[in-house]
């Protein structure tokens, strides 16, 4: 160490002058030096406080809202401008209604990199002509004519939107935006209503269950996942079959147009639970193209157009004098035919052919669907009494459906009800007071579950990705209006109209169907009854373990020969026949000639392809 | 005063002495050499020997300076002071061993104060890199998980639109005539009745017949 001949390197202490002199000296350089090493540290901190704190002021106060209004515009993600809504799906789980994507193209030429030539070829390649709203041609001039933000008229789905994309083309631009589509077309569109272009839910379902149908609203955190059709798995699930729904809407669409009849619905009820299987109305219209079909067509006038039901409401009259016990089910009334009710004359319909028919059961008041057979079964009552009954079933109130627009039914004021014997009288065979198509089958419903006024309805509710309700409709609860017995009489006697009566034309083989015809006479708009008449047939079935209950009504159809045995009941027997196959239920009797009816292999392959 | 550090060991070394002592020796003349001359060597040697022992004696208290510098940075000052007494009384009395000095209360709070914040700022270091880390790729994962989601959607959507579009044509196939497809009709289902359960048969025991002879 010692024997180091290099020079030592000068002491790195910075040559500053020892204290040398007094402690006093000492204490004074020590309180010095530090001090002078604190301001300056200090100095700097203060002054990049303070530069720091103008920044801020000057980001926060001067140009704020400048940058809030450029972090909005980066941040938020422009909202689709239409909302996606939820699918519905029918009783088998059909898709009834649902969305889906569709592109709007936007052509920005002046983002072009190939000739304007060149692009439209390459459009027209993939898009169809009229899609692109003219020929390749026609394109290059519409290119020419605006520098940017040119919409296509094509309306582009999915798979044609990833072949654009594949072309690698600049300044052409897809907006995605969700759009209502209705698979099964016209056939559900009297329930589910439409929504228009813009998105907006107009009838049906889609008007009147829309917050359900809507996915909640998005905060601007799961914005970003921007997906456009589906947020979650709930579907809402409806009541109807869509398999007895297409058979409703064909023939009721052809017995319209066979008897010219200005309109018609078909509904079938599962009276135990007032699920609708079948709401059928024509005419109806396509809810995918809603912008072509007439206005009239949008309400569903069955919920929402009141009618006189005409002899359908004799059973339920029949009920009302059962369960109050003022006639039993094996009195005879004297049916004359004809009678005058103060200065109102009432007769049969088959008056001028029959006459009167004297002494019949209440069973053959129904089976000849007596007018007159009715207003003496109705004078047992006490008219006030008649009046309560009519109130207690519903009667000038609403059913409590889900659809829009249903109207209350029309029934006389009390005192001019209870005053008058004429109005009692004309109720008893089902004129003088109206209610919609929906109604009479929720009444009927009463008949085929013992006694119990349901809600009839479309919707099952929210249906989620584990096959569970996570919400449901309120209906009221059931409320018991006949005994059991009552409605086992009254089907009874219903049974004999079908069997052997008015409503023969709904007999189906095998089974065991009550049922009433109706055919009344539509008043005009001077208040008069015309020419026109609405014509209309119940059923219930089966009548061993009663359930479904059918109504078909056909307003206004022409002929001579149109009734509510004519036109209607081979409608409900239609139904009738695909509902006790859908609905397996097993026949009352050996089936006959059973050899005859075996089921073909083309009718094997219906059932397998419509499920 | 001399300082090791100042003594030059080639100047006192043996070998740079030798050739005046071989002169010494060989020259007839041993009184040639002058007194001074002699003087100055008996000094010089004197002063070598208190050198050495000086030099050994610093290299002791220097080791014990460097102990106590290793302790603590306090005690160098005294170990500095220690140095310049003089020596040769520490020669003949024991040293005395460094003992670790205890360090006010306040101190050993603080210092333990010093290592616990030490360690957790290195855990936070530690910390907030791996969050940043994995708040980088949960992001990246999700979206692509999100896309992805988006992709498989929009392919269910087209998928079901394509299926009703199909069954509605096929409906619509049907209603035509000469379809094949035929309107359901009441005799179309057959209902089988389950029969009643028969009562098990008890099989009955055959008495087996030997066949014989068996083989051959």
């Amino acid at each position: 160490m010692a024997a180091s001949t290099r020079r030592r390197k000068p002491s790195r202490q910075p040559n500053i002058p020892m204290p040398r002199s007094t402690p006093e000296a000492i204490a004074a350089f020590r309180r010095k030096s530090p001090r002078l090493r604190l301001i300056s540290v200090w100095l700097v901190l203060i002054a990049g406080m303070l530069g720091l704190t103008g920044r801020l002021a000057y980001l926060q106060l001067m140009i704020g809202s400048d940058l809030k209004t450029i972090a909005k515009e980066q941040q938020a993600i422009q909202t689709t401008p239409r909302a996606s809504r939820r699918q519905m799906i029918d009783r088998q789980g059909n898709v009834v209604a649902m969305d889906r994507v569709l592109y709007t193209l936007y052509v920005h030429p002046m983002l072009f990199k190939q000739s304007p030539e060149e692009v439209a070829t390459a459009l027209g390649s993939v898009l169809e002509p009229d899609a692109l709203g003219g020929d390749t041609q026609a394109l290059v001039t519409l290119f020419g004519e605006q520098a940017s933000g040119i919409k296509l008229p094509a309306e582009i789905t999915e798979e044609t939107a990833k072949r654009l994309r594949e072309l690698r083309l600049d300044g052409l631009d897809l907006l995605p935006s969700p759009q209502r589509i209705y698979p099964q077309g016209e056939l559900f569109a009297q329930v589910t209503g439409y929504t228009d272009l813009e998105g907006v839910p107009k009838e049906g379902i889609e008007l009147s269950l829309g917050s359900q149908l809507a996915y909640p609203e998005l905060s601007s955190a799961e914005a970003a996942a921007l997906q456009l059709v589906t947020r979650d798995d709930q579907q809402m699930k409806l009541t109807l079959d869509s398999r007895l729904q297409r058979i409703a809407q064909e023939n009721l669409a052809a017995t319209v147009a066979e008897y010219n009849a200005k309109r018609g619905a078909v509904i079938v009820m599962d009276s135990r639970t007032g699920e609708l299987l079948t709401l059928a109305v024509a005419p109806t219209y396509d809810p995918n193209q809603y912008y072509d079909a007439e206005i009239e067509y949008f309400k569903n006038w069955a919920v929402s157009d009141l009618y006189e039901p005409g002899s359908t409401f004799k059973p339920i009259n029949v009920a009302i004098a059962l369960e109050t016990g003022t006639i039993s089910p094996n009195e005879t009334i004297y049916d004359e035919g004809k009678i005058q009710i103060g200065e109102w004359p009432i007769q049969n319909v088959d008056f001028k052919y029959v006459g009167g028919r004297g002494a019949i059961s209440v069973t053959d008041v129904l089976r000849y669907s007596s007018n007159v057979g009715m207003v003496h079964i109705m004078e047992t009552l006490q008219r006030s009494t008649y009046y309560e009954w009519l109130e207690k079933l519903g009667i000038g109130g609403k059913t409590g459906i889900e659809l829009p627009g249903e109207v209350n039914g029309q029934i006389k004021a009390r005192s001019q009800f209870v005053g008058s014997a004429v109005e009692a009288a004309t109720t008893s065979f089902g004129q003088g007071f109206s209610l919609t198509p929906l109604q009479l089958v929720q009444l009927h419903g009463t008949l085929a579950n013992g006694g119990n006024l349901v809600t009839p309805h479309v919707v099952k509710g929210l249906l989620d990705e584990q096959g569970e309700l996570t919400w449901t409709p309120e209906h009221t609860e059931p409320q018991r209006v006949f005994s059991e017995e009552t409605t086992r009489q009254v089907l009874a006697m219903m049974e004999e109209v079908v069997s052997d009566g008015t409503g023969a034309a709904a007999k189906v083989d095998g089974y065991q169907i009550a049922g009433k015809t109706g055919t009344a006479q539509k008043a005009t708009e001077y208040g008069a009854y015309g020419n026109q008449r609405i014509t209309s047939f119940v059923s219930i079935a089966p009548v061993s373990d009663p359930r479904y209950v059918v109504l078909a009504v056909v307003d206004e159809p022409q002929g001579e020969n149109a009734y509510g045995g004519t036109v209607a009941a081979p409608l409900v027997k239609k139904m009738l026949e695909s509902l006790v196959v859908l609905e397996g239920i097993a026949p009352d009797e050996p089936m006959p000639d059973l050899t005859e009816t075996k089921p073909t292999e083309a009718a094997v392959e219906d059932v397998f392809i419509l499920e | 005063m001399v300082f090791a550090t100042d003594f030059d060991p080639i100047d006192s070394s043996t070998r740079r002495q030798a050739p005046s002592k071989v002169g010494a020796r060989d020259g007839a003349n041993a009184e040639t050499v002058s007194p001074l001359h002699q003087t100055n060597r008996l000094i010089a040697q004197a002063q070598a020997k208190s050198i050495t022992q000086k030099a050994a004696q610093q290299a002791r208290s220097r080791n014990m300076v460097a102990q106590k510098v290793q302790s603590e940075g306090e005690d160098i000052a005294i170990a500095a002071r220690g140095l310049s007494q003089p020596v040769t009384q520490n020669i003949l009395a024991p040293l005395p061993l460094p003992t670790k000095p205890t360090l006010p209360l306040g101190l050993q709070i603080l210092n333990r104060v010093q290592h616990g914040t030490t360690a957790f700022t290195g855990l936070l270091i530690a910390g907030a890199l791996a969050l940043y880390g994995s708040s980088v790729y949960v992001d990246k994962s999700a979206d692509r998980a999100m896309a992805h989601l988006n992709h498989l959607q929009g392919e269910s959507q087209q998928l079901t639109s394509a299926n009703e579009s199909i069954k509605q044509s096929l409906a619509e196939q049907a209603l035509q005539e000469n379809s094949g497809l035929e309107p359901y009709e009441s005799g179309d289902v057959l209902f089988v009745t389950p029969e009643p359960l028969r009562e098990s048969m008890e099989p009955e025991e055959k008495p087996v017949k030997r066949l014989r002879p068996l083989g051959y």
